[in-house]
């Protein structure tokens, strides 16, 4: 007995060691170590400038093609440069990366919203490069500020993912209506997409489409000024209504049917019997891939997305993406190149070539985005001028994803008609403030 | 509960007796049980070769009206599901025959090697079977990750190499194994591995015959262990394929029962191949 | 003969080195990828760790978060609840059809296959099927209540109230099989000659259903037992893939919480703690029935 004791005492021991000690290799010794390692890879890296050197990357599902497309224009420049991307359903998408970086290793570069990886500890400082290489940063704006923590930047955006509303041109030409407005409440919005909805079965033609994502019911209240983590969260009351009383139409997919199918914006819309879709900025370059492979047999166009009363019109919602790098990459510098080619001019203008909203914004870009006007959608000029709200506050650690299982699993038992809006907000209050309060010591 | 290591196949007589109202009853609950058991798959594979829009049509048509044998050709192209069978395929297969040298080594030991602490020890190793795995889901995840093995086949391949089942299998079978056969070939001078390689190994095929099959179903059907440790989709096992397919093509219905019949079809082979040594397998470890 | 007592240490001195040799795959394995693991995160749960950076020691904290943690509370309801629901119906159904099969029925090859074939398949796949089945519109389910004159049939995955149900009836439909040769197994090693003992007695076949069968499977029937309750708190390749927890918080049991707490959340050492508490769990049900057993069955 005395001696399986001991043994496991060994073990317990054992254990401590090699996970204190990895511990320690990236605690203690980490800053330190850090700078020096970077600076004396810094030095190598320019001693043998030519020297092949691979690189790995995790983007977005729905940016890997305009990456791709990047990363060859980027090569051409720096030949020597050999990157990877790899990519995983949006839902699982900051789980791999965590999990793959926790390891140790894992991605030299990641996109993501940077406040879901802040808390790692594992991003690296930019400031020095930025500084180094001159980088041009005034095309950020005043965004530029919110990828800083305590006063160093940790990522720089590459695309804003503003709300617009898409709309099937076919499908409003053949019942003889007239387009969606660029200044339309959502009151209108739903008379709209009544109008628009008829048929059942296969000839079903929805008025408007909802992804199953707890921001497209609660947009109209942030629309407002309102946040998610609000210790009163009563106006997304009428922002849950909305959905509600669409789907009580009969005008969008309704919840339950589009979570037991697994319903997806792009094949939803493509597919033609959708007169309007509210997504983000990124669905421009979806469908002009759809066009490009020849699924998409109907015209579209943007504009903004519906205002509540009271609202200025082309108010939206961004949630900025930016690229990161890991502080324990091996090759810091042609990492930074990447980011830096992506995230500033050059790879601005490719970003927005492609329909994207970038997060660096200058006239060139400006012009890049609207293009030569042959390309669909004509309209996207609105959404220079758009005001936009933050679509969830920064928060370090996983904490918005957290509060999105709370949106979704609350506002669903309302949708599905388990609850009333009123219960359903009650309880997402509830639980909100029950995450801070032990969290934040609030 | 006594110790039973080898179990007829379960194939009672049939006596002839004349046809009873009792005995109607009882052909209609098995003939019901077994159709609501075998209809989903029918359900799958007639919905697999129709078009989109036949799918959900009423009155059920078993019968596709036309067979779009184009679906499948569709998901093969979409999916690199060549690259997900070899994927699996290796893992499985390098699995299976780690699994059957280590469990039947230590099934060995438990069984034919005396030594005072052995019943102790192998009471310990079964027990473990009660854990439940998420217990030890994170350690062993940072393990693999400081021992560089995450995102590799190896780590599935190292987790599925210890098996309680298998050794639990192994000692059972071992058991019945007569120690004279053992002491007969000590005397003959042969080392105790010797006798374990030339001599038991060969007598054991129907044990290793169940936990080939045991553990290739396993290591086939896995899935959160490929969903933890795979991240790269080279590197994608089918179950894990499908998923991901799921979430990205959820609204072509034909193809996605495609790719289900495309993923369940090597165990249902694997399955009537050796489907003796399956039940044989279940009932042996089950009745202890 | 009674070897001396040198020759006897010898002996258990070299077979003690054999044996060890032989198991020590094994060992290495068991030490290093379950023991160090296991007791790893019982250190883990005393801590807040995140995967990254330091490890602060907290003490009880996480496990008296447990207490007021609704989502905890519901998962742990939801994972009794499916055990209550799917473990009786499983053996219910599998003894009803072994006993049946037992009973000198023709195809018993083809009705065994038929049963067990589910068991074979992989869940996910199965899953992706059952989803299309469960369609509260467009599904074949719904359909044919619909024709049958049901005007509400339920929602079943997409309805908080049947989705718990709906999970356990495709986890009952996949292990059936498994559970059905089990008992094939039990009732095959049951004498004959009791049976004819019992016709000389002029026994009807309900009485020595009770009185025969029942009793002499009741090992099988323990043994069943154990084993589906803790199959039964390890469900989770079928919520992942046909709910989601969802809808609401309806299918959310402990070891998906456990997943989404370790691996969304990255709040590990909450995680781990949570697991121990299903271990725990695990740990008292297989107790209570070990002590049920001494009572019960019959040896």
């Amino acid at each position: 007995m005395k001696k399986k004791i001991s043994l496991l005492a060994i073990l317990a021991l054992c254990m401590l060691v090699v996970f204190g000690c990895s511990n320690d290799g990236t605690e203690k010794g980490g800053t330190e170590a850090e700078e020096t390692k970077t600076t004396d890879e810094k030095v190598a890296a320019e001693k043998v400038v030519d020297e092949q050197v691979s690189l790995k990357m995790a983007v977005f599902p729905a940016d890997e093609e305009v990456f791709k497309k990047g990363y060859e224009d980027f090569k051409k420049d720096h030949p020597n440069v050999d990157i990877t991307f790899e990519t995983f359903p949006q839902q699982q998408y900051y789980e791999k990366i965590r999990m793959q970086l926790s390891g140790g290793d894992g991605y030299d570069l990641f996109t993501g919203q940077m406040d879901n990886m802040i808390d790692t500890g594992i991003l690296a400082p930019l400031d020095d490069y930025i500084k180094e290489t001159g980088m041009d940063v005034s095309g950020y704006g005043t965004m530029f500020d919110t990828f800083k923590s305590d006063g160093e930047v940790m990522s720089l955006p590459y695309r804003k993912s503003n709300w617009m509303l898409y709309y099937n041109k076919t499908l409003f030409d053949e019942k003889g209506t007239d387009y969606p407005s660029d200044d339309m409440t959502w009151e209108q919005f739903r008379e709209l997409a009544k109008k628009m909805t008829s048929g059942s079965g296969n000839d079903k033609v929805y008025g408007a489409y909802l992804q199953q994502w707890p921001s497209t019911w609660y947009m109209s209240a942030v629309q407002k000024g309102a946040s998610v983590i609000d210790k009163d969260l009563s106006p997304f009351k009428d922002a849950l209504q909305v959905r509600l009383d669409l789907e009580n139409d009969g005008s969008v997919m309704k919840w339950s049917e589009q979570v037991s199918t697994g319903a997806h914006y792009n094949a939803a819309f493509q597919k033609g019997n959708i007169a309007m879709n509210i997504i983000g900025d990124w669905h421009v370059a979806q469908l002009r891939q759809g066009e490009a492979e020849g699924t998409m047999k109907f015209e579209w166009d943007v504009v903004p997305i519906p205002h509540p009363e009271g609202v200025e019109k082309n108010t939206s919602l961004a949630l900025p993406v930016s690229i990161m790098m890991n502080k324990n990459t091996k090759h810091p510098k042609e990492a930074f190149e990447f980011l830096q080619y992506m995230t500033g001019k050059k790879g601005a203008e490719l970003l927005a070539s492609q329909g994207y909203l970038t997060g660096f914004m200058d006239e060139e870009v400006k012009k890049a985005y609207l293009g030569d006007g042959t390309q669909q959608p004509k309209s996207l000029h609105y959404f220079l001028e758009t005001k936009e709200y933050p679509e969830y506050p920064m928060l370090p650690g996983v904490k918005n994803i957290v509060v999105e299982q709370i949106f979704k699993q609350e506002g669903e038992l309302a949708l599905i008609g388990q609850n009333s809006v009123d219960d359903a907000i009650k309880e997402i209050t509830k639980r909100v403030e029950s995450e801070w309060a032990s969290k934040y010591g609030n | 509960m006594n110790t039973v290591t080898e179990v007829p196949v379960y194939i009672p007589q049939v006596k002839k007796r004349k046809i009873s109202g009792g005995k109607i009853g009882k052909y209609l609950v098995i003939i019901l049980v077994s159709l609501t058991m075998v209809l989903p798959f029918v359900w799958m594979l007639s919905a697999s070769l129709k078009a989109e829009t036949e799918i959900f049509g009423f009155p059920i048509k078993w019968i596709p009206e036309t067979f779009q044998w184009d679906n499948y050709t569709k998901v093969w192209t979409t999916v690199p599901f060549g690259l997900y069978y070899l994927n699996t395929l290796k893992i499985a297969v390098i699995t299976t025959i780690l699994v059957v040298i280590n469990s039947s080594l230590a099934g060995y030991a438990f069984a034919k090697i005396k030594f005072p602490e052995r019943n102790r020890l192998f009471f310990i190793y079964i027990a473990t079977m009660m854990i439940p795995y998420q217990v030890m889901m994170i350690p062993q995840f940072m393990l693999m990750s400081k021992l560089g093995l995450v995102n590799s086949h190896w780590a599935l391949i190292i987790l599925g190499t210890f098996s309680p089942f298998g050794v639990f299998l192994f000692r059972q079978f071992f058991l019945s194994i007569p120690d004279e056969l053992l002491e007969a070939a000590r005397i003959d001078g042969l080392s105790e591995f010797g006798i374990y390689w030339r001599i038991v190994l060969p007598l054991s095929k129907p044990a290793i015959a169940t936990l080939v099959i045991f553990s290739f179903m396993h290591a086939w059907n896995d899935f959160l262990g490929p969903l933890i440790y795979l991240t790269s989709d080279r590197l994608y096992t089918l179950q894990l394929g499908i998923q991901h397919f799921i979430t990205e093509y959820n609204t072509e219905y034909s193809l996605l029962m495609a790719a289900a019949v495309s993923a369940i079809v090597p165990t249902i082979i694997v399955y009537f191949l050796a489907q003796d040594h399956f039940i044989k397998g279940v009932a042996n470890t089950g009745i202890k | 003969m009674i070897p001396s007592k040198k020759v006897k240490s010898k002996t258990i001195r070299r077979n003690r080195l054999i044996g060890y040799s032989f198991l020590l795959p094994n060992i290495i394995g068991f030490l290093l990828f379950i023991l160090l693991p296991v007791l790893a995160s019982f250190v883990m749960s005393f801590t807040s760790w995140n995967g990254f950076g330091k490890i602060d020691f907290i003490g009880l904290s996480n496990y008296k978060q447990l207490l007021d943690d609704t989502n905890f509370k519901i998962s742990f309801v939801n994972s009794i609840l499916f055990m209550l629901i799917s473990v009786p119906v499983t053996l219910f159904i599998s003894v009803l059809i072994a006993v049946a099969l037992n009973q000198g029925i023709r195809f018993v090859k083809v009705f065994r296959t038929a049963v067990f074939l589910p068991y074979v398949t992989a869940t996910i796949a199965v899953a992706a099927v059952w989803q299309l089945i469960f369609n509260p519109s467009l599904g074949p389910i719904n359909g044919t209540l619909l024709r049958l004159g049901i005007e509400n049939p339920p929602g079943w995955l997409s309805d908080p109230s049947w989705a718990l149900v709906s999970v356990s009836i495709v986890y009952i439909w996949h292990s059936i099989g498994y559970y059905m040769i089990l008992f094939l197994a039990g009732l095959q090693s049951i004498p004959d000659y009791l049976y004819e003992a019992a016709d000389l007695d002029g026994a009807g076949k309900v009485s020595k259903f009770f009185h025969i069968t029942l009793p002499m499977l009741s090992p099988v029937l323990f043994f069943t037992t154990i084993i589906g309750v803790i199959n039964s708190f390890k469900v989770f390749d079928l919520i992942y893939v046909l709910t989601g927890g969802g809808p609401g918080r309806s299918t959310h049991v402990l070891v998906y919480d456990i997943y989404n707490t370790a691996f969304k959340q990255f709040e590990y050492g909450y995680a781990s703690a949570m697991a121990y508490v299903l271990f725990l769990v695990i740990l008292v049900i297989s107790i209570l029935q070990f002590m049920g057993q001494r009572k019960w069955v019959n040896d």
